[in-house]
């Protein structure tokens, strides 16, 4: 069910995949290294050669494999499975509650989980690193 | 993210902040985004002080970059409470984007 959040991961990949191809020294040395080639020169080859080899290693570079969503570790949570399991289907485990707590608010009230449950259809809990 | 929050509130969730600052830091978390403190920017937005870092541990979020703080991480909940998708940072810039989370929300059984 956390199907969007891997979409957009394989998405993100594929952005960088097609950001690489676009490298513009890559189309810089295949219009210049046949050039370099006809002066024949030893210390252009080696420059030629090493330029391809550079474009080689920039282009044969794997994409940036969308890691897998962190499972957080030491967390009472059970990770939801990203295939879609029945509901029936050891409900028990694919289900992962969400540990409720009470904290005090910027505006000054404690709030609670099981409160903001009961008052919204659903809850978006966003950790951050902080004011600084 | 907060900028969205009525794109939060048309679909009925709540958004919720969490970090290990103390509340005068939720505070001034709160003016930084141009939010009013007592109100948030609507009845459901909140920013919370989770200064002894408990909460932040029981999500299993807790100092993931060696940082000793929160690290980046989203939960989203049905009403049930049951965690029915949730991102956590790979590194400090690493965040689900806000049109991400509103179509997860626009999947979720109503």
């Amino acid at each position: 069910m956390s199907a969007p959040f891997h979409r957009r991961s394989e998405k993100r990949g594929a952005r960088r995949e097609s950001a690489g191809d676009a490298q513009p020294h890559l189309g810089w040395k295949s219009s210049h290294s046949s050039l370099l080639f006809t002066l024949s020169s030893p210390t252009l080859y080696l420059v030629a050669a090493l330029m391809a080899a550079l474009a080689v290693a920039c282009g044969s570079e794997p994409a940036p494999e969308p890691a897998p969503l962190q499972t957080p570790t030491a967390a009472p949570l059970v990770a939801p499975t990203a295939t879609p399991v029945a509901p029936s289907a050891e409900s028990s485990r694919e289900r992962s509650m969400a540990p409720n707590f009470s904290l005090p608010s910027a505006g000054g009230n404690d709030v609670s989980l099981s409160g903001l449950l009961e008052d919204h259809r659903a809850v978006v809990l966003v950790f951050y690193r902080g004011y600084f | 993210m907060a900028q969205s929050y009525p794109e939060f509130e048309k679909r009925d969730a709540a958004l919720v902040a969490i970090s290990t600052d103390n509340v005068l830091d939720a505070m001034n978390m709160a003016s930084s985004i141009g939010a009013d403190p007592q109100s948030g920017y609507g009845t459901g937005f909140h920013i919370l002080a989770d200064d002894d870092a408990s909460v932040t541990r029981e999500y299993g979020v807790f100092d993931l970059h060696a940082d000793g703080v929160a690290a980046p991480a989203t939960f989203i909940l049905d009403k049930s409470g049951e965690v029915v998708a949730y991102h956590v940072s790979r590194d400090v810039t690493d965040r689900p984007s806000t049109e991400g989370i509103l179509l997860q929300l626009d999947q979720m059984a109503p």
